[in-house]
C-alpha cells in the first residue's frame, strides 16, 4: 500500500523535460525561432537542441499559462508552418526511430516520447524504422566525417543484424532491449552498439543552472552521439587588436564597451534575435589564445542591452576576465609576473542565439506587478555568477522527496501552505552525513524520531533516526541523528 | 514594436512601484511569539541595517528568521555555504511564503551582494555569511540601506560585543540558544530595547 501511495504521488511531479525536437521542414531558417542548436539529419529532417533555451521557453510558457511541451508545440505550429510532423524526445536517435515509424504510418501532428501512448508504441515498433534511422544516422555522420573508425563496414554489419533478427523471428526491436549495448557492439561493431545504446537512452538530468563558467556536458546527455551543428550564417563577431597590451579590467572595459556598441549595430543581431551564448577569444602577449564562453541564463536582446549600456554583458565579461586572470596568476606564479595577463587583442563572437517571434517577445500589458518583478529578478539573475534559487515544499507525501527547486518564473500552484513547525529543522543540509564521535558532543537535546522508507529496508530498525541538536566541544551547534546502533551522524548546520 | 512595448512596460512598472510606495505604511512586526513581539516593538528594522550575532548555527537564527518572516516582504537570503544544500522546509516551517523567498548560495557572495543591492530588486536582503566584512563592505551596506531604502539583516556566526563596534548598523543583537536551559536568549548590544530576554524552546517553536 505504501509503495502504491508513493507511486501515485510521483504522478504529480512536474512534466519531464525532453531536450530534443525532431522536425521535418523544407525551410531550416524558420527553425531558428526555437533554438540556435540545430542538426541536419537528412535533407528535410532536423534535430533541435532545446537545452540552452529551456529556461526561456519555460518562462514564456509560464507567462502564457502553458506547459513547456504545449508552448513548444504552439511555436512549431506558428513559426514552422510546413512542419506537419514533429516529435519531442529524450535522445536524437531514439527520436529518429520514432519519427520514421510515425512517417511510415503517415501520422501528422506533434508527439512526445514521454507520453504513455508513445511509450506503448515504442515497445511494439518493428525493425524497419530502426534500420532506416540507422542508415540515416550513418549517412549524416559520413557527410560530417564523424566516427570513421566505428562506422567501418557498417552496411555489412547492419545486414548481419537484420539476418540475425530474422532468424530469431523477432518482429519488434524491443525484444532485444535486455541486450546490453556492449554485447551488441562486440557482435556487430561499435557503431551499431552505439546506435543500440541511443535507442534506449539512459535517463540524464540537466543541471538546474547553467552557471557562467560551467559548460553543460552535452556529450553526457547525447551519450556519444556526435552533434553536427547546422550553420546557416557566419556568427556575428567583432575583432580588436590593441596597440598596447592591457592587464586590468578598467582598461579592458572601455574597449569592450566600444566593441559591444559596434556588435549591437550588426543587422543580424537586431531584434527579434536574442543571444544565448558568446565566445571571447583573448590573444595574449605571447600570441597564445584563450577562449572564454559566456552563457546567458535568459536570452538577451542586444538592442535592450545597448539601452542599458551593456550592463549585463559587461558584468558577465568581467566574471570571465576575473576567472581567467586567476587561472593565469596561478599558471605564472613561479615567474612572478606582476601584471599577468597581458592582453593584446580579442575576438568577440555571438555563437548562439535565436530568432524570437514578436508574439512571444512582447510583454503582456495586463501582467501583474509580481510578474514584472519576476522579470526584474530574471534580469538580475543574468548578471550574477551563481543563480538565484526558489523552492516549493510539497503539501503531500512524496517518498524520498519533500521539496523541489522551481524556476524563477514557475507559476504558483496555489497559496503556500505553511507547515506547523513543532521541531526546528536545519537551514542547511550537509552534502553527506558525517559520522560524529560521541566525545565530540558536549551536550544534546532530543527533537524527534523519524522512520521513513522502512518498507524498502531489509532491517526495519535501520530506518529509525533519533534527531538531536548537538553542541560540539568546539562550541558549534549542529543537527545530528543517532541510529539504533548508537552511532551519531551530522546531517545539518 | 518590442522596444515600444518595453518602454510602456517600464512606465507601467514605475507607476506600479510609485503607487506601491505611496500606500505603504510601516506595519508593526508581529511574530507568533507574543513576548518576542514586545521585545522587538522598540526596534526599527525597516530600511535599516541590523546585525545579528548568531553563534549557535541554524537554531540561533530561528529568532531573526521569525522577525524576517513577520516583516512580510519579498526577501533574498544570501549565504556562503555553497557546499551545503539549502533545506527550504525549515523556512516553510517558520511560516515563510516560499513564493516570496529567494536564495543565493555561493562561496564568495560579496560581489553578488553588491550587484543585488545596486539593482535594488529586493526590498529585504538577509546576509548569512561567515566571511569577514571590512569597513568598506559595511559602509556599502549602510549606503544601500540609506539610499535605496533596503532592509538588511546581517547574520554573523559569533557573539557581537561592544569591544568591536559597528557604526554602520542601527541595531546589534545577539541571538543564542542554550541546550542545558532549553531556551533562546536575545540581548541587545546596540539599539533601543530591553537589554535581554529569555524565550523557552516551547514558547518559540510550539507557540
Amino acid at each position: 500500500m505504501a509503495e502504491l501511495l508513493s507511486l501515485f504521488n510521483y504522478q504529480q511531479t512536474p512534466e519531464e523535460f525532453l531536450p530534443y525536437l525532431i522536425v521535418q521542414s523544407e525551410r531550416p531558417q524558420t527553425l531558428q525561432s526555437l533554438s540556435s542548436d540545430i542538426m541536419q539529419i537528412t535533407e528535410s529532417i532536423y534535430v533541435i537542441d532545446l537545452i540552452l533555451v529551456e529556461k526561456y521557453w519555460s518562462r514564456v510558457a509560464s507567462k502564457n499559462n502553458r506547459s513547456f511541451t504545449q508552448m513548444i508545440e504552439q511555436v512549431v505550429r506558428q513559426e514552422v508552418p510546413d512542419a506537419t510532423l514533429s516529435l519531442l524526445c529524450e535522445h536524437p536517435f531514439q527520436g529518429l526511430v520514432f519519427f520514421n515509424h510515425l512517417k511510415m504510418h503517415e501520422s501528422r501532428g506533434f508527439f512526445s516520447t514521454s507520453s504513455l501512448f508513445a511509450q506503448k508504441i515504442y515497445k511494439n515498433m518493428g525493425w524497419h524504422p530502426w534500420m532506416l534511422a540507422a542508415r540515416q544516422a550513418h549517412d549524416c555522420f559520413e557527410a560530417a566525417h564523424c566516427l570513421k573508425k566505428e562506422r567501418k563496414n557498417f552496411h555489412g554489419k547492419l545486414g548481419q543484424l537484420q539476418r540475425f533478427v530474422e532468424r530469431l523471428d523477432m518482429q519488434e526491436f524491443s525484444g532485444l532491449q535486455q541486450a546490453h549495448f556492449f554485447e551488441i557492439s562486440r557482435r556487430f561493431k561499435g557503431f551499431i552498439g552505439s546506435l543500440w545504446r541511443w535507442t534506449f537512452p539512459e535517463q540524464q538530468t540537466t543541471p538546474e543552472e547553467l552557471t557562467l563558467f560551467l559548460t553543460f556536458d552535452h556529450y553526457q546527455r547525447l551519450q556519444g552521439f556526435p552533434w553536427v551543428p547546422f550553420f546557416q550564417d557566419e556568427p556575428a563577431s567583432q575583432q580588436t587588436l590593441l596597440e598596447h597590451s592591457v592587464s586590468d579590467w578598467g582598461s579592458l572595459r572601455e574597449s569592450l564597451f566600444l566593441d559591444l556598441e559596434k556588435l549591437s549595430r550588426k543587422p543580424e543581431l537586431a531584434p527579434p534575435y536574442k543571444i544565448v551564448q558568446m565566445q571571447w577569444t583573448l590573444t595574449l602577449y605571447d600570441m597564445s589564445q584563450v577562449t572564454e564562453t559566456l552563457f546567458f541564463k535568459y536570452p538577451l536582446s542586444f538592442e535592450e542591452e545597448r539601452e542599458r549600456e551593456f550592463e549585463t554583458l559587461l558584468k558577465q565579461l568581467q566574471f570571465c576576465f576575473e576567472g581567467f586572470r586567476q587561472r593565469m596568476r596561478e599558471r605564472d606564479a613561479e615567474i612572478a609576473m606582476i601584471n599577468t595577463p597581458l592582453i593584446v587583442g580579442w575576438l568577440l563572437e555571438v555563437t548562439k542565439g535565436f530568432v524570437l517571434s514578436e508574439k512571444e517577445g512582447v510583454l503582456d500589458f495586463e501582467e501583474q506587478v509580481s510578474r514584472l518583478k519576476n522579470i526584474e529578478i530574471q534580469e538580475l539573475d543574468n548578471k550574477m555568477k551563481s543563480s538565484i534559487q526558489t523552492f516549493k515544499v510539497f503539501d503531500h507525501f512524496v517518498s524520498g522527496l519533500d521539496y523541489q527547486e522551481k524556476g524563477l518564473s514557475a507559476k504558483d500552484s496555489g497559496a503556500s501552505v505553511p507547515l506547523v513547525l513543532d521541531q526546528p529543522r536545519p537551514f542547511y543540509l550537509s552534502p553527506e552525513e558525517e559520522e560524529l564521535s560521541p566525545t565530540d558532543i558536549k551536550s544534546f537535546q532530543f527533537l524527534d524520531r523519524t522512520s521513513s522508507d522502512w518498507w524498502r529496508r531489509q532491517d526495519a530498525l535501520d530506518s529509525y533516526r533519533d534527531c538531536y541538536i548537538c553542541e560540539l566541544t568546539n562550541k558549534s551547534f549542529v543537527f545530528a541523528y543517532r541510529n539504533y546502533k548508537g552511532q551519531w551522524f551530522q546531517y545539518g548546520l | 514594436m518590442e522596444a515600444a512595448a518595453l518602454m510602456d512596460s517600464s512606465v507601467y512598472r514605475a507607476d506600479a512601484l510609485m503607487a506601491q510606495q505611496s500606500v505603504t505604511t510601516p506595519r508593526p512586526v508581529v511574530t507568533p511569539v507574543p513576548r518576542l513581539n514586545r521585545f522587538v516593538r522598540q526596534l526599527q528594522f525597516r530600511h535599516q541595517l541590523t546585525e545579528w550575532g548568531t553563534p549557535s548555527g541554524s537554531i540561533a537564527q530561528v529568532l531573526p528568521a521569525l522577525v524576517a518572516q513577520a516583516m512580510g516582504e519579498e526577501c533574498l537570503w544570501v549565504s556562503d555555504k555553497e557546499q551545503n544544500k539549502i533545506y527550504p522546509n525549515s523556512w516553510s516551517g517558520l511560516g515563510f511564503n516560499l513564493n516570496s523567498l529567494y536564495f543565493l548560495n555561493e562561496s564568495k557572495p560579496l560581489q553578488s551582494i553588491r550587484t543585488v543591492l545596486c539593482e535594488n530588486t529586493f526590498p529585504f536582503v538577509i546576509i548569512d555569511i561567515r566571511q569577514r566584512l571590512n569597513s568598506a563592505d559595511l559602509h556599502f551596506l549602510h549606503t544601500a540601506v540609506k539610499q535605496k531604502k533596503i532592509t538588511i539583516f546581517l547574520l554573523r556566526p559569533f557573539y557581537l560585543s561592544n569591544k568591536n563596534g559597528n557604526p554602520f548598523s542601527k541595531q546589534r543583537i545577539n541571538s543564542s540558544y542554550s541546550i542545558s536551559r532549553k531556551s533562546f536568549q536575545l540581548s541587545v548590544v546596540k539599539g533601543r530595547a530591553a537589554q535581554k530576554i529569555n524565550l523557552s524552546f516551547q514558547e518559540v517553536l510550539c507557540g
